[in-house]
């Protein structure tokens, strides 16, 4: 008994350790790729963008805005490159809303800081919309309507 | 100004939204959905978006009102708009005039749930013209 509690107050300091490298590893891959999307030409604009427009309507001061502020970022180093960049903009309830216009299609999507997200799309004509929470990964349903706007 | 509330507004009417925020234009110099979207009345609670009949307006006045409504902000630009366009979306246009303003309405019958909201503004946004502040 005492031998097999030895074992597993022996083995569990490593499980942990290698679960802690794990999310070490992952979020700083997360950090590299964002990084990376970020730096590439022109895509920091976006960033950029959505911290002066959090700035001037006082989000980074209260925390749903810091909340909601720092989601949005999140959500901006997810975007495919092979979409064109969003402009942004501070909903009345205090969302993030990313939106999207090429010729007469149009997406906007709003986010909010728990991440809950909802969109609304007009591609060619064909108006779609619809609510996801986003984590850490683009919803499925978004992407496809991203794909659009290259 | 008892009499002029809750007059249904002509569809042929022409409107404009005041916009405050330079967030809610478009880099092309039209207008977001966003600048559409409803709040609450501080009241009733109801969703509402504010507007501005204009069809009796010259530039002048409305320029003016649009400064004088919002004394803490600095008006960036209007969406110019039909009512039809706010009732097409499925909307209703409701007159609410107030102390020197009565051409202000307000557009009804937004739904609870966001992603609804964000369609009806996005119809808003594209069937608007954005005019920039002089």
């Amino acid at each position: 008994m005492n031998y097999i509690s030895g074992f597993v107050s022996h083995i569990q300091p490593q499980t942990q350790a290698a679960s802690d490298v794990a999310q070490e590893v992952e979020r700083t891959s997360r950090r590299v790729i964002a990084n990376v999307k970020l730096g590439s030409p022109g895509r920091s604009r976006p960033m950029e963008e959505l911290t002066a427009v959090a700035n001037a309507h006082g989000m980074l001061s209260t925390f749903p805005g810091l909340a909601t502020y720092e989601r949005a970022a999140r959500f901006l180093t997810v975007l495919p490159l092979s979409a064109s960049l969003p402009e942004i903009s501070i909903d009345p309830d205090g969302e993030v809303a990313f939106d999207w216009v090429v010729d007469d299609n149009m997406l906007s999507v709003s986010l909010g800081a728990s991440g809950q997200l909802s969109f609304a799309a007009d591609v060619e004509g064909k108006i779609s919309s619809g609510a996801a929470f986003f984590g850490a990964v683009l919803p499925d349903e978004l992407s496809s309507v991203l794909d659009n706007f290259g | 100004m008892a009499d002029l509330e809750n007059i249904v507004v002509s569809n042929d009417e022409p409107a404009t939204r005041f916009i405050y925020d330079s967030d809610k234009i478009f880099q092309n110099g039209s207008v977001k959905p966003a600048a559409f979207l409803p709040t609450p009345d501080k009241t009733s609670g109801r969703l509402e978006t504010s507007i501005c009949r204009i069809k009796d307006c010259t530039e002048e006045r409305i320029w003016h009102l649009a400064k004088t409504q919002r004394q803490d902000k600095t008006v960036k630009g209007r969406a110019d708009h039909s009512v039809q366009s706010a009732h097409d979306a499925g909307l209703e246009c409701i007159a609410a005039p107030v102390t020197d303003f009565p051409e202000h309405a307000v557009l009804l019958g937004w739904p609870a749930d966001k992603p609804a909201c964000k369609v009806i503004a996005m119809m808003l946004s594209k069937a608007s013209k954005g005019v920039l502040a002089p």
